[in-house]
């Protein structure tokens, strides 16, 4: 379990399954979600906590529950690259009564915090559609600059969308950290 | 993510959906648009709750329960199959509960079901098989905005006579949009 000043992140649990259907299949917090789809079952949502566990990565992935016990989302670090130090960060806040309160930024800052720090990584990236003004603040709140942009990488609503690409690199990072505690 | 239209919610199929099911398809009319034609009859529970335990993580179908959005009651199943990415082309089928008939639910549930076939998958053509006598499946599709594609001759039997089945087709352009 790793502490944050709003949440903890904990391990995937099948305990929470009815609460990662519940979320995935939530058109609103669906709405960015690249891997969007039909609705998923409880059997498809078991399968893949079953997938994540066998291949490991279930090692990087935990569910954001708050400080009074509620899960209210999901972060993860994928792809860790141990060669270039680097991974690709992933969250979903599913309780969207969450939303616009700092539990997402504070979830990302305790993940960096592991990955840098513990993980010893180098640098942090992701991904989103450019049309997410919510993720995009909050990405830029947590230190991620913007590398790059996938013209028309995501279909979304019917048209295509530019997928916009951030990082944050360890020296960012330790910056921002210093400038927070002065 | 769930299908959601004014009245109801599209999810997904559950083990304890296996019941209502079983009912559905023993209890309507055969005529009904959604009758596999290589159905058996009747089902029983066990062997619904079979093909459920079967239908998930595919990428080339997908089916959902129709329920209220009020109180959850089931009143149907609406199944996207032969799902073709390359050509960008999926069938669809339904099958609602005769009480819930004549109230626009099919017409609600098949529209919503393509604007997300279109919208979210990036599919181009919805298309179905109905029989030529279902007047009512082919009122509601028509009101989607399908349109007669063919007649596919005596290819089935009902009531021990060799009926025709029309198949229609929708393209993304041509959705008639409905209230949300």
């Amino acid at each position: 379990m790793i502490e944050g000043e709003k949440v903890r992140l904990t391990a995937l649990s099948p305990e929470f399954l009815p609460e990662y259907r519940r979320w995935i299949n939530d058109p609103e917090v669906a709405d960015f979600l690249s891997s969007i789809g039909f609705p998923l079952s409880l059997a498809e949502e078991r399968q893949w906590l079953e997938r994540m566990r066998r291949s490991g990565e279930c090692a990087t992935h935990f569910t954001i529950v708050t400080k009074g016990g509620e899960p209210i989302g999901n972060i993860a670090l994928m792809d860790i690259n141990y060669l270039n130090r680097n991974a690709q960060l992933g969250i979903m806040i599913g309780e969207r009564d969450h939303w616009g309160k700092g539990y997402g930024k504070d979830a990302i800052c305790t993940l960096l915090d592991y990955a840098f720090g513990t993980l010893c990584l180098n640098k942090v990236d992701l991904k989103l559609n450019v049309e997410n003004k919510r993720a995009l603040a909050c990405y830029e709140k947590c230190g991620f600059k913007l590398e790059g942009k996938k013209r028309e990488q995501i279909f979304y609503r019917g048209r295509y969308c530019d997928e916009l690409i951030m990082g944050i690199l360890k020296e960012d990072w330790e910056k921002t950290k210093s400038r927070r505690k002065a | 993510m769930l299908i959601e239209t004014k009245r109801l919610v599209m999810r997904s199929i559950e083990p304890v959906d296996a019941g209502f099911l079983a009912d559905l398809f023993n209890n309507s009319d055969p005529l009904d648009s959604g009758a596999p034609y290589d159905l058996v009859y009747p089902l029983s529970q066990e062997m619904e709750e079979e093909w459920i335990s079967g239908i998930g993580g595919r990428s080339d179908e997908a089916h959902m329960i129709i329920e209220m959005r009020k109180g959850h009651r089931p009143i149907g199943i609406i199944s996207v199959n032969e799902i073709d990415g390359r050509n960008a082309s999926a069938a669809l089928r339904i099958r609602l509960d005769e009480d819930s008939w004549d109230k626009g639910y099919g017409t609600e549930a098949v529209r919503e079901t393509a604007r997300f076939m279109f919208e979210r998958l990036n599919l181009r053509r919805a298309w179905l098989r109905v029989d030529e006598d279902n007047a009512r499946a082919i009122r509601c599709y028509e009101k989607c905005g399908f349109v007669l594609e063919g007649v596919l001759r005596e290819d089935h039997i009902r009531n021990g006579g060799w009926k025709n089945s029309l198949v229609m087709s929708l393209l993304s352009g041509d959705l008639k949009e409905g209230k949300r």
